[in-house]
């Protein structure tokens, strides 16, 4: 299997090193063999592993935080936005893609800030009317 | 007119330079509380605001007077009630003498609920060249500002800019 190609799979077990998997007691990494590290592990493995990261790293990172199918649906959005085939596997490109979903989250946090604030104000205005 | 002012609101690298200052984001600001205190003292108003404006909301970042408990709760008002949008296109001090008679604001809940009759703002231009919001006064009674006071207005608008860009870089 290339691992570029690789489809993300949520409970694969294809990216055990993170966080998660580090034995509380011991806070060191867990042992695990060669065939465990994902590709591109230089981003989550010990060590000053000079690969860079593949487009697998940076959704297994996204995945951690929104769960598998909101990183991987925003990934593809962004992809398409960008007119870019996946996988990304361009180093130029995937900084592109990071760009793009870091715009993305700032506007998504301006726009749900807005909505709050009408949502709020306009709820308030009719207690007060209704007062 | 308003819809080319929400255009100006939406435009992607105003919001960007909103989000670059962290306007966009809950913070208590007491390093500009002194500005609208004293706002409040040369113009003679009861409240005094800075806000930003957003794509659909404008957001008070420190504020001077009793504003109603909704809008406190809310920390804003929708984009469409505030006084200041105007000044996006405008980008120079301006002032509504009575609110009442003015066609664009005359039935804003803030004016026909809350009373708000006379505004004067000037526009918060950051150093990118973008209008992010204002600094106003407001007043209950009908009543014009002198030029002295708009071209206070400004200075002390560009003195909450150099402040907030300030605070960014912390």
């Amino acid at each position: 299997m290339t691992p570029s190609n690789d489809q993300p799979q949520p409970g694969t077990g294809h990216r055990p090193t993170r966080t998660g998997d580090v034995p509380p007691e011991t806070g060191h990494e867990p042992a695990s063999s060669s065939n465990d590290i994902a590709p591109g592990a230089g981003l989550v493995a010990g060590g000053y592993d000079q690969q860079p990261p593949t487009e697998r790293d940076v959704l297994d990172s996204l995945a951690d935080l929104l769960g598998w199918p909101t990183a991987d649906g925003i990934w593809d959005l962004s992809s398409r936005d960008l007119g870019l085939r996946r996988p990304v596997e361009d180093s130029a490109d995937l900084i592109r893609m990071v760009d793009h979903l870091m715009n993305v989250g700032d506007m998504i946090r301006v726009a749900g800030r807005s909505a709050k604030v009408r949502l709020v104000a306009n709820e308030g205005l009719s207690r007060s009317v209704r007062q | 007119m308003t819809a080319g002012l929400f255009a100006l609101a939406r435009a992607g690298d105003r919001l960007a330079d909103i989000v670059r200052l962290g306007l966009d984001r809950e913070a208590e600001r007491g390093y500009l509380q002194d500005i609208v205190s004293s706002v409040a003292v040369r113009l003679d108003t009861p409240f005094v605001i800075v806000d930003v404006l957003l794509n659909d909301a404008q957001i008070l970042v420190a504020d001077s007077g009793p504003v109603p408990d909704f809008i406190g709760e809310a920390g804003g008002t929708p984009l469409e009630w505030s006084f200041c949008l105007p000044l996006l296109a405008e980008r120079a001090p301006r002032q509504v003498p009575d609110l009442t008679a003015d066609p664009m604001f005359r039935d804003n809940p803030l004016v026909t609920l809350e009373g708000v009759r006379a505004y004067a703002g000037a526009p918060l231009l950051s150093h990118t060249g973008h209008v992010l919001g204002g600094l106003c006064g407001l007043d209950v009674r009908p009543r014009p500002f002198v030029p002295a006071e708009l071209e206070f207005l400004r200075e002390m608008a560009e003195e909450v800019v150099a402040r907030l860009e300030e605070y960014a870089e912390r």
